[in-house]
């Protein structure tokens, strides 16, 4: 399988690492700003895997950070929403990856899968707890979401853009 | 369909179909506003109701000042007083959890559901009717209840 070459696991479990460490560090300093408000700078990795890897590989980093990262910091009925939220987001910017990329720039994907991971997030949220209550939450959620998308989006971009050439075919 | 590092490096900031995706974004966030900033209600705390998988099995009245535990209900429940709070401890076989409740807030103290404590550190205080706690793990639901003030400015 060509595939699954050594080089590609090796770089996919050092982004899901390196994931896997924003989504800990972060998870331990939003609460003081916001309730439930995160940047998810843990998706610029989500976004370099996707890029540089390809759809299939950002499926499994979200799936090991999200589950790795409840086990670590949360608890399973956070993963309930993380889960459904990330994987619906990184679905959805695989579709405009796949179908759009030349129309559409990394930072309007970004915009537009966190805004999408906000609202899922949200509505999982409040199936579980039977309440729409919170749903009220969106509306800072999702502005905030846009800003803190696009924060990712232009990392992601720069990212990509000041990866040495020689070193990234090395990569890949 | 992959792009070559090349590709990905000349990307552009901005490309036309980002309008499609800018405006999507826009039309959610303006619904939202609508939706939630237009039909906004203040309601009084009245009463907070602490639940226990769908069973109430605490009450708290502000006008009297005093709490209620649910008959049956009394191993799980613990309550105390200490200078103008009440605390009440929540010990079932999920976990354990302390609520504190004073003159016209409750709020979650501590709760042994995860390392994180979600209903501890992201949840607002409860100030009134309609905002509630949720501690999924745990089981435990605390929900603030009271009438709709209407014509009234709330303090």
């Amino acid at each position: 399988m060509k595939r699954l070459s050594v080089k590609k696991v090796a770089l996919l479990g050092v982004l899901t690492a390196l994931s896997l460490l924003m989504f800990i560090v972060e998870s331990l300093l939003s609460s003081l700003v916001l309730p439930g408000a995160k940047i998810g700078l843990s998706n610029i990795f989500t976004l370099l895997s996707l890029f540089l890897l390809g759809p299939i590989e950002a499926i499994i980093l979200v799936v090991a950070r999200t589950v790795l990262g409840s086990v670590i910091v949360g608890s399973l009925s956070q993963l309930m929403f993380s889960l459904t939220a990330g994987l619906v987001s990184v679905i959805v910017a695989i579709i405009i990856y796949i179908l759009a990329f030349d129309k559409v720039s990394i930072i309007a994907l970004s915009v537009l899968s966190a805004t999408i991971h906000n609202i899922v997030q949200t509505a999982v949220f409040c199936l579980i707890t039977m309440s729409t209550t919170y749903f009220s939450l969106l509306l800072y959620l999702v502005p905030l979401g846009i800003i803190a998308g696009a924060l990712v989006g232009v990392v992601t971009q720069m990212l990509i853009k000041y990866i040495p050439k020689s070193f990234a075919e090395k990569l890949l | 369909m992959k792009y070559s590092i090349e590709q990905l490096k000349k990307q552009p900031y901005f490309k036309i179909g980002d309008i499609i995706i800018y405006a999507l974004v826009a039309i959610i966030t303006i619904t939202l506003s609508v939706v939630f900033l237009i039909p906004k209600e203040d309601r009084a705390l009245d009463k907070v109701c602490i639940y226990y998988k769908d069973a109430l099995i605490y009450e708290y009245d502000f006008t009297s000042g005093k709490g209620k535990v649910t008959d049956g209900y009394q191993s799980y429940v613990a309550e105390q007083t200490k200078n103008d709070k009440t605390l009440v401890t929540i010990s079932t076989k999920d976990g354990e959890n302390e609520v504190e409740i004073a003159k016209a807030y409750a709020l979650m103290a501590k709760s042994d559901c995860s390392s994180y404590a979600d209903c501890v550190r992201s949840f607002r205080p409860i100030r009134q009717g309609g905002d509630m706690i949720i501690c999924l793990p745990n089981n435990i639901r605390i929900i603030g209840e009271g009438k709709v003030l209407q014509n009234e400015i709330r303090l």
